[in-house]
């Protein structure tokens, strides 16, 4: 009768410790996947770009960093089409992971825009004439 | 006897059903702080409508001197370099430029563009409302004083568009 009690009580901290462990593994998976930081710099990058090209005289080249978007684009194997610029319809869109859409910025300004990536040294040329 | 209850008690306190709750309650708040911090916007709306405001106060007057074309036939949006199908009247910007003389204040001229109810929501506050910058300028024509106003709006939010 001893043996079983002491038997129950050890199965009962098993499984408290093996649901702790679960549980928590779940939590810390929850914020690693959500948290990842490419949601974020993809919507700081597309705003700083948008409103660079608003602010921009005709005549400017403009040069932005970009190693902290290659950084997380690369976390998130993405390798090309980070910046897309679409000129047409006034719109640039930071794209750093592969699944989903990037984020939209408008820019209002009716100047004609290039966007270069220089990927050695991790920057991007803005043209605006 | 005594032994078989004080392990059935030791047992009960390992697991009760107020740890699920307590797991809940730390589950439930850390998705709540994880949402309300990545699906926050980085607002850029006040920069904008500044933005577009000095762009606009640029075209229409220089060196204190209002632009003599602006009291004819003034194309805003290809003076000021503004892509007009930007500036929809379902739109995310909004502009309104009124001159007046300093000492009648009769509006000498007035033109808006973009989405017109962002003149009534740039004096509401509510983060759906669209942020909004006023500029006023003194300006001169033919010798004589002018208050150039400039009322520029954005309520871009950005994302997938």
């Amino acid at each position: 009768m001893k043996k079983k009690g002491s038997v129950d009580l050890l199965s009962a901290v098993v499984i408290f410790l093996i649901l702790n462990v679960l549980f928590f593994s779940v939590m810390f998976a929850f914020v690693y996947i959500s948290g990842s930081k490419a949601r974020i710099y993809e919507q700081a990058y597309s705003k700083q770009i948008a409103l660079v090209i608003d602010e921009a005289r005709p005549g400017t080249i403009v040069t932005v960093d970009l190693s902290k978007v290659y950084e997380v684009a690369r976390k998130e194997k993405r390798f090309d089409k980070m910046i897309i610029l679409d000129a047409e319809n006034n719109i640039i869109e930071v794209r750093l992971q592969n699944a989903g859409e990037g984020y939209k910025t408008k820019y209002f300004s009716s100047t004609n825009v290039k966007v270069l990536e220089n990927r050695y040294e991790e920057k991007l040329i803005i043209y605006v004439s | 006897m005594n032994f078989k209850k004080m392990n059935k008690k030791a047992q009960e306190e390992w697991l009760t059903p107020w740890m699920f709750v307590v797991w809940l309650v730390i589950g439930i708040a850390i998705v709540i702080a994880v949402s309300v911090f990545y699906l926050s916007f980085i607002d850029s709306r006040d920069y904008e409508a500044k933005i577009l405001g000095d762009k606009i106060i640029s075209c229409i007057s220089d060196s204190g001197k209002i632009n003599p074309e602006f009291f004819q036939e003034f194309d805003v949006y290809s003076r000021c370099g503004l892509e007009k199908e930007i500036f929809s009247s379902k739109g995310l910007f909004y502009f309104k430029v009124s001159i007046y003389d300093v000492n009648d204040k009769n509006y000498a001229k007035s033109i808006s563009g973009g989405n017109l109810d962002f003149e009534v929501n740039c004096g509401l506050t509510g983060d759906s409302m669209p942020k909004c910058q006023e500029n006023k300028v003194l300006v001169s024509y033919e010798g004589r004083p002018y208050i150039l106003e400039v009322l520029t709006g954005s309520n871009q939010i950005g994302g997938k568009l």
